[in-house]
């Protein structure tokens, strides 16, 4: 369990050799822009390497912001040295090869990426891994390639967090972004809410319904231990953590109706913080930690609002459509995705964090339980499309939507880690 | 003989006392009306049973002393069950008591003041429409409206408990508008 998270040790020989950025672009403030033509060249050595390459390949085409052309189109191995002219001619801008050796127990991959329009290396890298981890190598090649050319931390290492409700039985599992590795963690009785990692710990916190209440727990990965950590013997359903992990923001019918509280997981502490007659649910941090969007019924509708994390400066945002729920900050904090109804239909939208700038995202069947990528790059919902429910993810822009989790597995509430 | 009159007692005593409940809830008075008595009486069943709703009413322990309350045999209690607690059904969104279930919701008041051992389990349930989570707590203000109504008529909230699904548990699968008006409901599970 715990290596999935371990990902790969990984070790630096030379880092970027010449400018890292030269003349190589891609603007990811717009998705479904330029998209940068790169070759990831088959990796060559042990019967791993060509795995390695396929999930290098898969996750740069499904960010959106690359295209990789055929590869029997390529002129050059793994093996043969890097050529210019080789490249050019296809339009090619940006070259990936490696070489994998050593053992099953033990493998070294020597990864290089070169700059096929001003003709010099980008990143030259050694890895090791192990060859139950060639995937998880592959997503670590893959956010390296992405940070180098577009400057930012890739996520294709992340994972998602979801549930499958059975009847009245719950189980959450861990997938890579990818939707491979997936792995159940835990089978409880009672229907189980959209988990929530905790940052800075290797615990997952979630709602589930167990002998008629709704409890909220905590679960570490590690060590596979469930923990009760607030029940007002009602319907208390966990919302977000604070940042460094120390508080949870929650929604609790403690006196009567839901309401939103904080509870400080040391100390045990429990605060009110926006409470009222009507539903009060579903409160998300800014990624500031100074803000919480959350959802009430106060106008007669479910509506999403904005409050100072100490509850002050209520400030409604959505005022389209007689149902809007479900908000997720962006990485930058300058977007806020949630699900709206129209047409009958339920689709995600963005909005800016004043309410303007409403887009919408979906078009197709009914989806709900946005959830922003680390990065805010990529979105994460539940879609009915195409009969049965699953996990889609597309570009922050609506732009590359697909599915992620197993077809007819009924995936719902994804919750993508925080790092 | 004796038993008949005590019967005939107890069913008029039970009609003066639904002359008596008040609280009427009606479509046209919104949300409002019954938000405002949820809010603020924090602890849940506190509210109503020290009202002099609640005093005015036939004491349930009192019919079975009189051997009344308790000689319902199983069958009997599963046919009553059944046939009293129906499902009151909500609008989409809503969870206010709509004032067609008055009447059913009287009966049902009556029921337990009869029986001293009955408790009842309101389930809120939502249609597939809408978000998980945002069901799970309207599952839970459609259960408590309909807790909150029964102890307004006397019954101790000790013998009612609640339990949100949201939409996790729909009674009718379809998608379509029959199914999603019967799905948005309180459901009611009676043990003795």
């Amino acid at each position: 369990m715990k290596k999935g998270f371990l990902i790969v040790l990984l070790s630096v020989l030379l880092l970027m050799q010449g400018t890292a950025f030269g003349k190589l672009f891609v603007d990811i403030s717009a998705p479904g822009g330029f998209k940068l033509p790169i070759a990831v060249v088959d990796f060559l050595g042990m019967n791993e390497a060509s795995l390695v390459s396929d999930v290098v390949r898969q996750d740069l085409i499904s960010s959106g912001y690359f295209t990789v052309p055929d590869k029997s189109t390529y002129l050059e191995t793994s093996n043969d040295p890097f050529t210019l002219a080789n490249w050019k001619p296809l339009g090619i801008e940006a070259v990936a090869k490696a070489t994998l050796s050593g053992s099953r127990d033990n493998m070294e991959l020597v990864f290089t990426l070169y700059d096929a329009v001003e003709d010099k290396v980008i990143l030259k890298k050694k890895y090791t891994s192990t060859a139950d981890l060639v995937r998880p190598l592959g997503h670590k090649i893959a956010s390296d390639i992405f940070k180098a050319i577009t400057g930012q931390e890739g996520i294709f290492s992340s994972k998602l967090a979801f549930v499958v409700n059975g009847q009245s039985s719950g189980s959450i599992y861990i997938m890579d972004w990818d939707g491979e590795r997936t792995q159940k963690v835990l089978t409880r009785s009672g229907e189980i809410m959209r988990p929530i990692w905790i940052p800075s710990t290797n615990k997952l916190a979630y709602s589930s319904l167990r002998d008629k209440r709704w409890i909220i727990y905590t679960f570490d990965l590690g060590t596979a231990t469930e923990k009760e950590i607030y029940s007002s013997d009602r319907t208390d359903l966990a919302g977000d953590f604070s940042r460094d992990g120390s508080t949870l923001y929650f929604s609790s019918t403690k006196s009567g109706s839901p309401d939103i509280l904080s509870l400080n997981l040391m100390s045990g502490a429990i605060k009110q913080i926006a409470a009222s007659r009507f539903i009060e649910v579903s409160p998300k941090l800014s990624p500031d930690g100074r803000r919480i969007a959350f959802v009430s019924d106060a106008s007669g509708s479910p509506q999403i609002y904005v409050m100072s994390v100490d509850g002050y400066n209520k400030q409604r945002l959505t005022f389209q459509g007689s149902y809007n729920t479900s908000p997720d900050w962006s990485y930058a904090g300058d977007k806020i995705v949630y699900t709206g109804i129209k047409g009958g239909q339920f689709h995600i939208f963005t909005m800016n964090v004043d309410g303007s700038n409403v887009t919408q995202l979906t078009t197709e069947g009914d989806n709900e339980e946005p959830a922003f990528s680390p990065d805010g790059l990529f979105i994460a919902f539940v879609s009915s499309r195409g009969g049965g429910k699953g996990i889609y993810i597309m570009n922050s822009d609506g732009t590359n939507q697909r599915r992620v989790s197993q077809k007819s597995f009924g995936a719902l509430g994804p919750a993508w880690s925080t790092e | 003989m004796k038993k008949s009159i005590l019967l005939i007692l107890v069913v008029f005593l039970l009609m003066s006392c639904a002359e008596k409940k008040g609280i009427v809830h009606d479509d046209q008075m919104g949300g409002g009306a019954l938000e405002g008595e949820m809010d603020g009486s924090g602890a849940d069943g506190e509210y109503g049973s020290e009202s002099a709703l609640g005093k005015d009413r036939v004491d349930g322990s009192d019919l079975e002393e009189n051997g009344f309350g308790g000689t319902l045999s199983e069958q009997e209690w599963k046919a009553r069950t059944s046939e009293i607690f129906t499902d009151v059904l909500f609008g989409f969104n809503r969870y206010d008591v709509s004032s067609e279930y008055q009447h059913g919701l009287n009966a049902m008041a009556d029921f337990l003041a009869a029986q001293s051992k009955g408790m009842v389990k309101v389930e809120g349930h939502c249609d597939e429409r809408g978000t998980r989570e945002y069901n799970i707590a309207l599952g839970d203000q459609r259960a408590q409206s309909v807790k909150n109504y029964l102890v307004s008529l006397g019954v101790s909230g000790a013998r009612i408990s609640t339990v949100s699904y949201g939409k996790e548990r729909p009674m009718c699968k379809e998608h379509n508008e029959r199914c999603w008006a019967l799905n948005r409901r309180a459901h009611f599970e009676v043990t003795r």
